[in-house]
């Protein structure tokens, strides 16, 4: 199969390739278990009135896409990015003109198969955001080049969220990891993450609670900054908020020990590097996130639609929630999830998904399908197949020529990753609801084939990376 | 430049990296540290219980709205298909055919509401005695099983307007309730059951059970420790007297009009009969509701709309009580006026007909002989008390008096839709003929209430309220007592309203409306012993045979009782209205029909047919 000039230019990445394939698989038996009732329902696997036969069509689609990509030459790709960008947005716009389906924009009907315009936005997005990170003499960070390549971005963003699909539009924020990646100001992504973090601590706690912990965490941040290493405030910021996080989930105790543990050893060290300048600093910021953290259930009341605060209160506040109401989906899907133990109940054995317990179990909770047939052996499995993919993909970049190529494969490993949080976070609880689907595995045509196409030209670009020059 | 981003590009992987590892923990934790779903082989659902919702009682304690229950039938259609069923038997106890049974039982599978796996709703609101006969064997038969609602059953059939129904609820309410209604959920649409609505509907509870993977019931979820208890909705005691109300729609039979009757001295409404009328059962939640909703909507004689509060008609002669008792507060008249009657009131061209009748030697005789004359002048003194010129300062306080009487405006029932009717005043006299271009004559058919002035039964009811407690009066209501009730919903009802008439004036005006009685207009409705003040009205009707009307209270110290009677198209006031009242009255306070006049009275009105006339 390796022929002489394909090491030349590169080869394929067969470990891409190779992780790929297995959840395109494993994701089509998952289908095929949710879908499955018993024998006398079940003729072919083929059969088009089911979506494990459908599914079985769409993968066959989308490995049509892939290999028609592998036959197009990579620079033509560079070329007619923008075109492909452009008519990503058109058809974006164009779909706001269909006919609603359950209460959002977001397909265009084609002789009984629906095709969703984002899934391929998100394609033509990371190839656009590429391109214009790679464009020659652009290597500048004026503030306006900063602004043009969120533009980029934030254009489909509004499109889409014109559709009414809330989930595909935060996906979008994903490829603001390239932005990261292409050298965007750190401070800014720390103040997004510290945003986030207030604005969590804010709605999961009433009074006490919330004051001591923010102030707590923005002191932290702050004496911090005398680091000077934005790169390691920002990992700190990133530990700090998600162990923050997942430790409240577990005990208010243990992560407020743990904010007060960090917040006395920076102290010490900074009064031992004599820093008073910053204190003053420290109070002003305190003072405005503590403004800001009483103002944040006001917002989620007034800007957020009743289900999606519904969303935002069953994940920080489920004792909040009325059980029979949104909450009933969660739990169903959680308890689903837990039921599959250690080694899980079996493949087609999953009752909870099969007795329409879970809903939307073929697309976007098909993880409950894996946590219950697979347990927990399974549930790792998936995960760790596409943490595999994931670093591979990552990578990938790093030894891409091309700048092109290097920004589109952040691109999509930025994606994927992405996805794949929030999707099994939603299903586990970990996150709120976003009803985005797992690549590759969860059921949808539109979903495959764009996912398809994204890895495809990400292969095609790695395989000819030798070929390219700088 | 890769070398410049490298610590870049290991936060990123490490980000990535930490976040797929709390995946995988948070995995880790839900499968294998928390055993609470590990351990179970059911099934956790949360079952909503549903509160039973507030019965409705009358004054007396009988029942008149109680629930009933009802069924639906699910069926889960692989369990069916698995099961060896005895298609035949199940049909013949449900009373349904062979056809019905498979066309319920094969739905539309490629939809995506109904699954095979799932139960739907095979047959729905069967009544009690219809499932009777399946209930005992419903265990022959798997994949089926059985919901109880709760429907509103009518044990008296009476007051169908006042008690009102309830219906599912619109996607509207469900929204605008944050999570009160879900759909499919019952709510008070009109009359007692809308208006009490909040009260009566108790609150829902929630029940954790376990169910086996086919959906049957196990048993109950951590015994019952995040169960919600249901809590009933309050009962209505309402003010209405059952046998009252049940003579008045039976006296109302065949004709169109309303009675309304009152406790002056709490404001409590003693029947309210709108005629025609229809059995409430028919719009309770049933198969054949939608049809019979049709068929009362399209029928001429609007059985649905509510005379009693809505239809705003001219009170006719009636009015003359109040208007004695304004001309005696505003000192136009004095209790001992006579007026000699010509046969009509004249005043250049105008000619309102009077007829032959005794002699006027006071406020008293007027009433007693319903003096055309005598009213037309009152009114034009009334109006021009100000001067000739100036009858807008006249109208105006008038005005002025007829809504301090509750008139022109709700007086705030405790029933939705209510009509205001309408006062005239100087301001409407100015828009329809222009400023300063009317004189008193102009409106002067308001004075023996014809003309613009529009009253509801229910305002006229409560005049005669007012005449008996001689000045006030209750906001009449319906609702007596909510049993268990917190949100104080009948406390406005407690309170006086006083008119501007002093108490002093009435006893002539009161004096006039028994002899009405005794030896005026009304005679033939007289009862032996029992006094009765009333006042006769005949309203005319441009569109037909006139309106027979009658205001009443009895007896004449300390009255039990007040009522206005209003027959469409029944001619004079004595033919029909004045016998209605004096029976609705003799019922209330003696309980029975005593003497065979009374009774003869009591035959001719329940035959009288005006509707069909022929029939």
């Amino acid at each position: 199969m390796r022929r002489r000039e394909d090491i030349e230019i590169g080869g394929y990445d067969w470990p891409t390739l190779i992780l790929w394939v297995i959840l395109v698989m494993v994701g089509w038996f998952m289908i095929f278990a949710a879908g499955y009732s018993d024998d006398t329902t079940f003729s072919t696997i083929y059969d088009l009135s089911y979506n494990y036969g459908k599914q079985f069509m769409f993968i066959g689609v989308g490995l049509f896409l892939f290999l028609i990509v592998q036959l197009i030459d990579v620079s033509f790709f560079r070329t007619v990015t923008p075109l492909l960008y452009g008519g990503g947005l058109l058809l974006l716009v164009g779909v706001l003109f269909t006919k609603p389906i359950n209460g959002a924009t977001s397909w265009y009907s084609l002789g009984g198969f629906s095709l969703q315009p984002s899934e391929f936005a998100k394609v033509s997005t990371a190839l656009m955001l590429a391109y214009f990170l790679s464009l020659p003499n652009q290597k500048g960070k004026s503030l306006q080049y900063k602004i043009q390549a969120s533009v980029l971005i934030v254009l489909p963003m509004v499109l889409i969220l014109m559709q009414g699909d809330a989930g595909s539009t935060l996906v979008f924020l994903s490829l603001f990891i390239v932005m990261y990646a292409a050298g965007l100001d750190t401070w800014i992504y720390i103040l997004g993450l510290i945003v986030v973090a207030l604005s969590i601590l804010a709605l999961i706690f009433d009074t006490t609670w919330w004051l001591i912990n923010t102030i707590v965490l923005i002191a932290n941040c702050i004496l911090f900054w005398s680091n000077r290493k934005d790169s390691w405030l920002l990992a700190f910021v990133l530990i700090a908020v998600s162990s923050i996080y997942f430790l409240f989930q577990i005990n208010i105790f243990w992560a407020t020990l743990l904010n007060v543990v960090l917040f006395i050893s920076v102290f010490v060290w900074t009064v031992i590097r004599r820093n008073f300048q910053q204190s003053i600093m420290v109070l002003s910021v305190v003072v405005l996130s503590s403004l800001y953290t009483v103002s944040v259930n006001y917002i989620v009341n007034q800007v957020l639609k009743p289900h999606q605060q519904d969303r935002i209160w069953m994940w920080l506040r489920p004792e909040k929630c009325d059980p029979l109401g949104p909450m009933y989906n969660l739990d169903q899907s959680k308890s689903a999830i837990g039921s599959g133990g250690w080694l899980g109940k079996g493949f087609l054995e999953g009752e909870r998904t099969k007795l329409d317990y879970v809903p939307e179990q073929s697309t976007d909770f098909i993880f409950c399908t894996v946590g219950e047939e697979w347990g927990f052996m399974g549930a790792a499995g998936i995960i760790l197949l596409f943490a595999a993919l994931i670093i591979r993909i990552l990578q990938l970049a790093r030894r891409q020529r091309s700048t092109f190529a290097m920004y589109y494969a952040y691109g999509v490993a930025s994606i994927l990753f992405f996805h794949v949080f929030v999707n099994i976070g939603m299903t586990t609880g970990l996150v709120p609801v976003i009803g985005i689907p797992l690549p590759f595995i969860s059921y949808g045509g539109s979903s495959l084939m764009a996912f398809s196409l994204l890895m495809g030209v990400l292969i095609k670009f790695d395989s000819n990376r030798l070929y390219v020059f700088r | 430049m890769q070398e410049v981003y490298d610590d870049r590009h290991r936060v990123l992987t490490g980000f990535m990296v930490v976040c797929l590892l709390l995946l995988l923990i948070q995995c880790f934790r839900l499968q294998v540290l928390d055993d609470t779903f590990r351990e179970q082989q059911s099934y956790q659902e949360a079952v909503t219980i549903y509160p039973s919702r507030g019965a409705i009682k009358d004054r007396n304690g009988k029942l008149l709205v109680v629930n009933e229950p009802m069924y639906n039938i699910n069926a889960t259609y692989n369990t069916i298909k698995k099961s060896t069923l005895d298609t035949q038997y199940f049909c013949q106890l449900l009373q349904i055919s062979d056809s019905t049974f498979h066309s319920n039982i094969n739905k539309d599978w490629t939809k995506k509401e109904f699954s095979q796996r799932k139960p739907f709703t095979f047959l729905s609101q069967i009544p009690s005695g219809q499932f009777a006969p399946i209930q005992e064997q419903f265990y022959l038969f798997n994949g089926f099983n059985y919901d109880r609602i709760n429907v509103r059953g009518y044990p008296s059939s009476v007051g169908a307007h006042m008690l009102g129904y309830i219906s599912e609820v619109n996607n509207e309410q469900v929204s605008a309730s944050a999570g009160l209604y879900r759909s499919g959920d019952y709510i008070g649409t009109s009359g007692l059951e809308f208006f009490y609505e909040d009260a009566l509907r108790g609150e829902k509870g929630v029940e954790h059970v376990l169910k086996d993977k086919f959906g049957k019931r196990q048993g109950s979820y951590k015994n019952g420790e995040l169960d919600v208890k249901a809590t009933s909705g309050c009962d209505l005691i309402t003010s209405i007297d059952l046998d009252l109300q049940l003579y008045g729609e039976q006296l109302m039979k065949n004709k169109r009009g309303a009675i309304v009757a009152i406790e002056p001295s709490s404001g409590e409404i003693l029947a309210m009969i709108s005629a025609p009328n229809y059995d409430p059962a028919i719009l309770s939640i049933n198969k054949n509701r939608k049809t019979s909703f049709e068929q009362l909507t399209t029928d001429t004689l609007k059985p649905l709309f509510n005379r009693a509060l809505m239809a705003k008609y001219p009170p006719g002669s009636i009015f003359k009580t109040l208007l004695s008792a304004v001309a005696l507060q505003e000192g136009i008249v004095t209790p001992n006026r006579g007026m000699a009657c010509n046969g009509g009131f004249f005043y250049s061209g105008l000619r309102v007909g009077c007829h032959g009748h005794g002699k006027i030697n006071n406020v008293g005789n007027a009433i007693q002989y319903s003096c055309n004359n005598y009213y037309c002048q009152v009114f034009r003194e009334l109006v021009n008390v100000y001067g000739f010129y100036f009858p807008e300062k006249g109208m105006d306080r008038l005005a002025q008096h007829l809504r301090s009487w509750g008139l022109g405006d709700k007086l705030g029932i405790d029933l939705p839709s209510e009509a205001s009717g309408h006062v005239p005043d100087a301001a409407f006299y100015n828009r329809r003929h222009g400023n300063n271009r009317w004189k008193f004559s102009t409106a002067v058919s308001v004075g023996i209430g014809q003309g613009e002035l529009e009253i509801t039964p229910l305002q006229m009811a409560n005049i005669a309220v007012i005449i008996a407690n001689r000045g006030y009066f209750y906001t009449p209501h319906i609702g007596k007592e909510l049993v268990g009730d917190t949100l104080n919903l009948l406390k406005r009802f407690g309170e006086k309203r006083y008119t501007m008439v002093h108490p002093s004036h009435f006893e002539p005006v009161i004096q006039g409306m028994e002899n009405v009685l005794t030896a005026g207009t009304g005679q033939r409705s007289r009862i032996e012993d029992i006094v009765i003040c009333g006042k006769t009205g005949t309203v005319e009707n441009s569109k037909g045979a006139d309106h027979s009307t009658f205001i009443a209270f009895a007896p004449r110290e300390n009255p039990k009782i007040a009522i206005a009677v209003y027959v469409e198209n029944g001619g004079y006031g004595s033919t029909y209205a004045a016998p209605i009242s004096s029976l609705m009255i003799e019922k209330y306070l003696r309980r029975y029909i005593k003497g065979p006049n009374r009774k003869y009275l009591e035959t001719f009105i329940l035959d009288a047919n005006l509707i069909n006339p022929g029939t």
